[in-house]
Parts: C-alpha cells; sequence; structure tokens
C-alpha cells in the first residue's frame, strides 16, 4: 500500500499511441468525450421537448383558433385544430423527454462524466469501456423514443406516469398490443417502455462507474471529507439511482408483459368491460403500478436536482470568494433529502385512494424533507452574505438557482400536507411546483454548470455580456410563464386539459394562459441567444487559460482542455476546496496548495 | 519526495477493496432490488387477492412439481459449491481442477435450464399460459371455453391423444352431452367437485361429481378447466423464474467464455478475481432460487 | 480496469472442508423444507420453510461469498439494500393486501 507513494510527482508512463477519429471523438473511452457526447445530445433533446412545451401552451392559450402551419397535421373534420388525444400525446411526451432525456442525462450523464474524475484527480472513470457503453446505451432509447412518434397511433398520450390500466389494457387480454383501449397505448407506449428500459440500463451502468470511482481512484490527499459538493452530490445521486432504478425496470418490464404476452398484473381481478367488448379476467392490481413507478420516480426528482445543488455549492463558493458555510452540513443534508427521499414516494398518490394510515405516513416524511432542504437554502445564503461576489453569468445563474428553488420548494410544502393536497392536486399549483424545482432550478443549475466549465471543456470562454442577455431575459420569462400557474392551480385549473373553455370555472383563465404563452415563446426565443453563445465560443471564443475563475478545485489545476490521462503528474491533496477570501494578500488556496501554518485551512475538524 | 506534513499519511485513498468487487457488489445490490420488486409484486398480489371463494392456485391445480423444484434447488446448490471450488483451486494455483470445476458448474448449470424447460413445456401443454387460462365462466369466455372444450374432447375421441379405452368413452360421452351444458357443469365434469372451486361451481349443483380428470390420471388428457387466478399465477410464475432463467443463462456465457479461454490455453491465476466475481454474481443467482423455489413450490 | 493501488484482497479464506460442510448443510436444509411441506400444514409450514431459506441464503452469502471476510468492507452495500427491500414490501401492505379485502 506504500508502493504508491513513491509514485507520487512522477509523471504517468503512457502510451501515446495516435487513435482514430471514431476511437477519439465517437466510440470514445474517454470520460471527458463521453460526457461532451452526453451534453451535445442532451441539449437536441432539450430543444424538442421545449418544442412540445410551445405547443402545449399554444393550444391552452387559444383553444380554438387553427395554428398556422401545423394545421395541415391535423383533421379537417376538426377545423385543423389539435385534437384531444394530440394534446395528451404532447404532454405526455414533453415531460418524457424532458425527465429521462434532458434533465437526467445532462446532470448524471453530461456532468457527472465530465467533473468527476478530473475533480477526484483521477485519470479516468475506472470502468472507461462500461462508461463507453453507458453512453452507447442511450441510443436505442434516443431512437425508440423518436420512432414513437410516428409508431401506429401515434406517440403515448397516457401522461409519463403511464398509469395502467388506460396504457397497458388491450382487447382481448392475450392479444398483445394490436388493438389497444386507447389508440396511442399500442405500438407507442412499447416504444416508450422499451426506450425506458434502456435508459436505465444506461443509468445503473454509470451509476456503478460513478461509485466505483469516487471511492476507489481519488488522488492521495483526497479524502473524502476534502472532495467538493459537486462530487458529494453526484456520489450520492449515484447511490438514488443503483437503489431505486431496479424498481422502475421491474414496473417497465411487467407493464411490456402486460401489453405483449397479456399477462395480468395491472387488470383487475374482473377484467374490465367496456360498451363493445371486454378483456378476460384479470387478477392483478392497477395500483400496484403506481407504487411501483413512484418508488422510483420520486428519487428521480431527487436525482434530477441533487447534482445540481452540488455544482451550485461550488460556483456560488467560487464567485463569492467564500468558503461554503457548513460544508458539513451541507453533505449531511444531501444524504438526508435522498434517504427522505425514498419513502415519500406515496405523496403521489394521495388521491389514489390508498389507506389514510399510510398517507399519514407519507406525508410526515415528505413534510421532514424540508429541513434538510432548508439548511441547504441558508448555507447557500450564508456563503454569499458579505462576500466579495463576481455577478458572472455562471454566478446569476447560480443564485437565481438558489432563489427559484426557494418558491419551488415552498410550493412543495404546501402539496406535502394531504388535505391540502386533495385540493391541488392535478392542478396547475402542482404544474408550478414542478416546473420551478425542474426548470427554474435545475434547468439554471445546468445553465450556471455549463457556463462554468465550458472553459474546462473546450479551452475557450463563452462571452460574458450574452451570458448576461441570456440570464436576464430566461429570468423574467420563466417567471411570467411559470409563477401564474400558482395562481391559477388555486383558482382550479385542472392540468392535462386541452380546451378549458368547457368549464364554467375555468374559462376566464384563459387570458392569463395567454400572457403565459407569450412568456413561453419569448422564453424559447432566448435560449437561441445561448445556442449563437455556445456555438461562437466554441470556435471563435477567447481561449481560456487553466483557471479562468481562479477556483480551487482540482479540475482547474489540468490544462484546459485536460489531456489523455487528465493531470500532467497526480496531483496531491492537501486543502478542501473552499480556502477562498480572507487570507490577505492571497486570494485563494488551491487544493494543491501545500498546508501553511501562516495561512490555515477553513476547514475546521 | 518531501512528505513534511504529520497529516499526510493517508497516500492511498479508497477501500481495500479492488474495483471489479466493490462493482459487482454494486451490480448485485441493484439485482437485489430488481428482484425485490419482482418478488414483493408476487407477495403483494398473492397476499392480497385471493378470496375464499377464489383462492390461489395449489401446485396440484397448475401442474407444478414440487420434487421437480427441490431437484433443481439442488442442482444449483451443487453449482455454487463447485463454482466456488473453482476459485479456490486458483488460488491454490491449480488451473487444471479450476477448469474442470468450471466446467462441472456450466454443466449443472445447463441441467437447471433443461429441467426448466421441462416445466415449462407441461404448462405449455396445459395452456397454463398468462392470458390463456379459462378463469370466471361466464359470458364470452363461457363460449370459448366451450369450443376449446369441445375440440379437446374430439382430438381424445378420435384417438389422437394417447388415451386410454375407458378415458376415451368417458370423453365420448361428454362430448355427446356437451350441446346441453352450461360451462359451468362442463367445468364441474372435467375436474370433479373436489376441484372445483366455490367460485366456478354451478349454480344447484350439490352433487359429488367425479371429473374426467380426477377418474383418469392420465398426463395426456389436456382438457382445460377453470383455475381462479390461474393468470395471475401463470403471469407471476412466467415472469418471476423466466428473469431467473435469464440471469442463469447469463452466468452460463461467462462460464463458456472462460472454458473457451481455457481451452486455448489462456486462462490462469491471473484470472482469479474474475472467478472470484463470476461466482459472487452465481451465488446470487442461487440465492434468486432458493427464495423462490419456496415461494412458487412450497407456500 | 485501472487499479493503480495494490488493494488487499481477503487474506483469509475458507478452506475446502468449510466449503464441504456448507454445502451438505445446505442439502439437509432443502431435505428438511421438503419434508415439512410434506408433513405440515397451513402458517406454521411457510413459516418454517420461509425460516430455512433465509438460512441457507445467509449461509451462501457469508461463506460461499466471502462476505464473513469483506464484511467491514461492503457492509454499507447489503445494510441499506436490505432494509430498503424489506420496508418496500411492509410499506404496501396496508395499501395492497389488507385494502383489497375490505
Amino acid at each position: 500500500m506504500s508502493s504508491s507513494q513513491l509514485h507520487v510527482g512522477e509523471v504517468h508512463a503512457h502510451e501515446h499511441h495516435e487513435l482514430s477519429f471514431i476511437h477519439k471523438y465517437i466510440f470514445s473511452t474517454d470520460h471527458k468525450i463521453i460526457g461532451i457526447q452526453f451534453l451535445f445530445t442532451t441539449l437536441l433533446f432539450l430543444v424538442l421537448g421545449g418544442a412540445l412545451a410551445l405547443l402545449v401552451r399554444t393550444q391552452l392559450a387559444w383553444p380554438h383558433a387553427e395554428l398556422p402551419w401545423i394545421s395541415s397535421w391535423f383533421l379537417e373534420s376538426n377545423g385543423g385544430r389539435m385534437t384531444e388525444s394530440f394534446y395528451n400525446m404532447l404532454f405526455s411526451m414533453h415531460a418524457s423527454v424532458m425527465i429521462f432525456f434532458v434533465i437526467i442525462p445532462l446532470l448524471a450523464g453530461a456532468f457527472g462524466n465530465f467533473t468527476i474524475p478530473l475533480m477526484i484527480g483521477a485519470p479516468d472513470m475506472a470502468f472507461p469501456k462500461l462508461n463507453m457503453l453507458s453512453y452507447w446505451f442511450m441510443w436505442p432509447a434516443f431512437i425508440l423514443i423518436l420512432v414513437s412518434f410516428f409508431a401506429e397511433g401515434g406517440a403515448p398520450a397516457a401522461g409519463w406516469t403511464s398509469y395502467p390500466t388506460l396504457a397497458s389494457s388491450s382487447m382481448p387480454a392475450g392479444q398483445g398490443f394490436d388493438s389497444p383501449a386507447a389508440p396511442n397505448s399500442g405500438h407507442g407506449q412499447i416504444f416508450w417502455l422499451l426506450s425506458l428500459l434502456f435508459v436505465g440500463v444506461s443509468s445503473m451502468m454509470g451509476s456503478v462507474n460513478y461509485i466505483t470511482t469516487i471511492i476507489n481512484m481519488r488522488s492521495p490527499g483526497m479524502t473524502l471529507y476534502r472532495m467538493p459538493m459537486t462530487i458529494w452530490a453526484l456520489f450520492i445521486t449515484a447511490i438514488l439511482q443503483a437503489f431505486a432504478l431496479p424498481v422502475l425496470t421491474v414496473a417497465l418490464i411487467l407493464q411490456s408483459l402486460d401489453k405483449l404476452l397479456g399477462t395480468t398484473f395491472f387488470l383487475p381481478p374482473a377484467g374490465l368491460e367496456f360498451a363493445n367488448w371486454e378483456t378476460g379476467p384479470g387478477g392483478g392490481q392497477p395500483l400496484l403500478w403506481q407504487h411501483l413507478f413512484w418508488f422510483y420516480s420520486h428519487p428521480a426528482v431527487y436525482i434530477m436536482i441533487l447534482p445540481a445543488m452540488g455544482m451550485v455549492s461550488d460556483i456560488i463558493s467560487t464567485f463569492a470568494r467564500r468558503a461554503l458555510f457548513g460544508y458539513r452540513a451541507m453533505i449531511l443534508s444531501i444524504a438526508g433529502i435522498a434517504g427522505l427521499g425514498f419513502i415519500v414516494w406515496g405523496h403521489h398518490m394521495f388521491q389514489s385512494g390508498m389507506d389514510p394510515r399510510l398517507g399519514t405516513g407519507f406525508m410526515i416524511a415528505t413534510i421532514m424533507i424540508a429541513l434538510p432542504s432548508a439548511i441547504k437554502t441558508f448555507n447557500w445564503l450564508a456563503t454569499v452574505y458579505r462576500g466579495n461576489v463576481q455577478y458572472t453569468a455562471a454566478m446569476l445563474f447560480a443564485l437565481a438557482f438558489v432563489a427559484m428553488f426557494i418558491i419551488g420548494g415552498l410550493s412543495g410544502i404546501f402539496m406535502a400536507a394531504t388535505p391540502v393536497d386533495i385540493y391541488i392536486h392535478d392542478t396547475y399549483f402542482i404544474v408550478a411546483h414542478l416546473h420551478y424545482v425542474l426548470f427554474s432550478s435545475s434547468l439554471l443549475g445546468i445553465f450556471a454548470g455549463i457556463y462554468y466549465w465550458f472553459p474546462k471543456m473546450f479551452g475557450r470562454l463563452m462571452n460574458e455580456s450574452l451570458g448576461k442577455l441570456h440570464f436576464t431575459l430566461t429570468f423574467i420569462f420563466l417567471n411570467g410563464l411559470f409563477f401564474p400557474m400558482h395562481i391559477l392551480g388555486v383558482a382550479g385549473l385542472r392540468r392535462r386539459i386541452p380546451d378549458i373553455t368547457n368549464a364554467v370555472l375555468e374559462s376566464p383563465l384563459v387570458s392569463l394562459n395567454q400572457f403565459m404563452t407569450l412568456c413561453a415563446f419569448a422564453l424559447g426565443v432566448s435560449q437561441f441567444i445561448f445556442i449563437y453563445n455556445f456555438f461562437y465560443s466554441l470556435f471563435r471564443g477567447e481561449v481560456s487559460g487553466r483557471n479562468p475563475w481562479h477556483s480551487n478545485t482540482l479540475e482547474w489545476v489540468a490544462p484546459s482542455p485536460p489531456g489523455h490521462g487528465n493531470f500532467e503528474t497526480i496531483p496531491v491533496v492537501h486543502r478542501w476546496p473552499y480556502d477562498y477570501g480572507d487570507y490577505g494578500s492571497i486570494d485563494h488556496l488551491k487544493q494543491t496548495d501545500p498546508p501553511d501554518p501562516s495561512h490555515p485551512s477553513g476547514q475546521h475538524h | 519526495m518531501e512528505h513534511a506534513v504529520s497529516d499526510e499519511k493517508q497516500a492511498h485513498m479508497g477501500l481495500p477493496l479492488p474495483n471489479g468487487k466493490l462493482a459487482m457488489w454494486l451490480f448485485l445490490v441493484t439485482e437485489i432490488m430488481f428482484f425485490t420488486a419482482l418478488i414483493g409484486t408476487y407477495l403483494l398480489i398473492r397476499m392480497g387477492m385471493p378470496t375464499q371463494s377464489q383462492p390461489w392456485p395449489g401446485p396440484k391445480d397448475v401442474h407444478l412439481v414440487e420434487a421437480i423444484g427441490a431437484f433443481n434447488t439442488f442442482v444449483l446448490i451443487c453449482s455454487s459449491l463447485t463454482v466456488v471450488l473453482a476459485h479456490w483451486s486458483l488460488h491454490t494455483n491449480d488451473v487444471r481442477k479450476a477448469t474442470m470445476y468450471m466446467g462441472i458448474t456450466l454443466a449443472l448449470g445447463c441441467v437447471f435450464l433443461v429441467v426448466k424447460a421441462f416445466e415449462y413445456k407441461s404448462k405449455i401443454d396445459h395452456q397454463i399460459l398468462p392470458g390463456r387460462v379459462f378463469e370466471k365462466l361466464d359470458g364470452p369466455t363461457g363460449y370459448r371455453f366451450y369450443r376449446t372444450v369441445e375440440e379437446q374432447l374430439k382430438h381424445i375421441v378420435e384417438g389422437h391423444a394417447h388415451a386410454s379405452e375407458k378415458a376415451r368413452e368417458a370423453c365420448r360421452k361428454l362430448l355427446d352431452e356437451l350441446p346441453r351444458l352450461s360451462p359451468k357443469e362442463i367445468n364441474l365434469r372435467i375436474a370433479g367437485s373436489k376441484k372445483v372451486k366455490e367460485c366456478d361451481m354451478p349454480s344447484g349443483a350439490s352433487k359429488e361429481v367425479t371429473g374426467i380428470l380426477e377418474e383418469f390420471h392420465d398426463e395426456d388428457l389436456h382438457l382445460s378447466h377453470s383455475i381462479p387466478f390461474g393468470n395471475m399465477w401463470a403471469s407471476c410464475y412466467f415472469a418471476m423464474t423466466g428473469f431467473h432463467a435469464l440471469h442463469v443463462l447469463g452466468g452460463l456465457v461467462v462460464f463458456g467464455v472462460i472454458l473457451i479461454m481455457a481451452w486455448m490455453g489462456k486462462f490462469g491465476v491471473q484470472h482469479l478475481n474474475l472467478v472470484e466475481y463470476t461466482g459472487l454474481y452465481w451465488h446470487f443467482v442461487d440465492i434468486v432460487w432458493i427464495f423462490l423455489f419456496p415461494l412458487l413450490y412450497l407456500v | 480496469m485501472s487499479e493503480p493501488h495494490a488493494n488487499g484482497d481477503a487474506h483469509a479464506a475458507p478452506d475446502f472442508q468449510t466449503y464441504i460442510y456448507v454445502f451438505l448443510a445446505l442439502a439437509i436444509c432443502t431435505i428438511l423444507s421438503f419434508a415439512v411441506y410434506g408433513v405440515l400444514e397451513g402458517m406454521a409450514a411457510a413459516g418454517i420453510i420461509m425460516i430455512v431459506a433465509v438460512i441457507k441464503a445467509a449461509l451462501v452469502i457469508w461463506i460461499f461469498m466471502h462476505v464473513k471476510f469483506d464484511w467491514p468492507r461492503i457492509y454499507f452495500l447489503i445494510v441499506p439494500v436490505l432494509i430498503l427491500g424489506v420496508m418496500m414490501m411492509f410499506v404496501l401492505l396496508p395499501d395492497i393486501v389488507i385494502a383489497w379485502h375490505q
């Protein structure tokens, strides 16, 4: 075990064989390339998910209008307007794409892959070939989900939650998916199920890789309590994925079997009776799907926010030039959120008719999650307080994350209380909450991460002014779009309804919907600033040095972009990542800077 | 290189556990969650759904032979032993013995799958497949049952099945009476009053009827009868044993690869870790069966 | 697989005899559960059979999978997953099992 001490400081002896273009950029085993592959593909899906959302918003704002250009897609008999099943398909696929093909792969796949080895001082992941496989396993998923749009009957329209028996029954049982109960739940649903199975396998491979790498491949001196928050968050996220995904896999498999082989896992014992046909007898429980699905999907929402929280902690500390307040508390809070996240899934099912005693348990656990979330929020605020704040684009996005997360988290507490949830369930209040935590928090966190790590990934800086403009417009319009949803929800606007003018209660709310749709389009247009900035800077951006942000973490020690093997010499770590600011003439002390009695580390053990 | 600072004694980070072993245990953790969800589904449905009048099918109802399951359990336990002995032999540098033990493990795994195939065949022969088991003989289902039984009886009567003369006679009698009987009465005549559950008893039937299947224990008399929760049973059975069998197959593929490496002379002591990790996976597969066997066959 | 450090593997390992004894114990347990199945009925039989199954699994895990020697290094993986798995099934009992009967 002491043999490694002799090697510290020596240059890695690498075989510098030239790799072909395909091995270097396409079937690469280098974690940085794989991370960038994830980044590019998921950003494409972000555009798709956004387009679907804009179509949804158009329908909500002008339910009876004939839409320009795209009305040719719709039946003449419907006056060139969207049909209800088309609308159902839109919101179902918007959610599925955003959750499984944008946020999760961006956070875990792109940022996880890129940052983990760099921030812990490792030359690559523990299993580079497995890493490559985990990216390429996403491609069948991508293809299947795209093909589902063109399947017979269209893409799935039973919601991203895909509840049986709407999504799963066919007539009669055992006849397969050629005669589905709902038109979209035939071939389209099968493609959706298979696509998500591939996503699950890819994520599980990634989790195994990340956990092994973080536990076993840290460079000398990088103890667990010297790891940056980004890594802690990704570590705990990987554990969440490993424990929760298999249950989703089972649920997807059971529904696939129900559709393909006529099994009866989710078909009630009496079977189903429709106007002109009936299924065979069942024996199963539709509610079981909800339990299995939400057992994964609740930890999934934490998977979608924890890495962003970690990244934001590092970004805020860097640009406030202050040590992160309460490092250990931050770590414990992430662990607390993750742990509690496993026992709260029932709060998505308060209206399912489940046993009230069970509901009470879920309610209490859900309310408890507010505690670690609040600790984190206060710690971020304490980090910024009296700091020498540099308002770069990355910092603006990170601060907005904190602010928006407060709103999203507060709305969450409302729905955690079962009596309140009974009123606001399936209204726009829920939609407001989820968009505040997913778009206004996770996605802003992702933008912060992109602006922050772009120099390390590509060796060039993104344009700061454009970044600030992107931020300002995005911030204004997302609030214009999502904040009124709280009001609409409490006013009684139901979700997943294409034509709200049908209901007396809801029809006065159309004008607010129109305002929101205009904001949505403006929000979409604002993203073009980001796209332009991203691609322009890729080729013509100002060359960044190794450490443009004067940050402490290890990845800034490597060249920008890092070469094969990441570091020229194995970095030896002497400090935690948050020695910023209070050092007189010295602005910051990197993790590799040797200990100095005149500048003691800010880390208190 | 000077390491003057006293708190830098830890130059080696991480657990004293090879990457591969940690990764294999992590993979097994995901597999544990997978089978927990699958077995949990079975347990919850089985505990929750059946009623007094509609009980869960027992092994005799679904042509499940417990002794075969026990034999398969024994086969897997033996294979667990041989795979761990393969690791032990390699540990003591005996590559030849290790190869032999791996070969035996592969053979035992194949035996398991062959026996499983044999069991599946018996289910297929009796149409105990998800979505194909007759339950609730009312309405269209009852009519389909009538037609199916008619076909089956004709098949036996015309001598295509290997049935005894007495059995054929009984079937011929039933076939003649068939148009006058309701589906539930037909069911009663086939299965017998001892086997037919309360929910499937035809109204007004208090007689003790000896069913054709009861009287003639011919294995080739493939006559359908109603099995309450039979579809659910078949769904659970095939899902659980099917995925277990897929996992067994995966393990056998790895064993096959190792044996091919040995045949090519490339297998040696340097593969100690590989054999250990494969063994870990194989033991896990064994443990899943240790739980599946009692849950499906015995309790 | 890059393993930059010479990680010490399990220094101790069971010997041939231990493996054989465990195998015999497993075989006996299997025969035992089969016998109980033939003799007893209902909840008593089910209980004994499942306890025997747990014992068999524990033997395989402890000895065949070397967990006896690796426990300090991997308990943090095994313990949470067992808690999670068992908990998941218990939590669903009221909803799926009890509620249906009402």
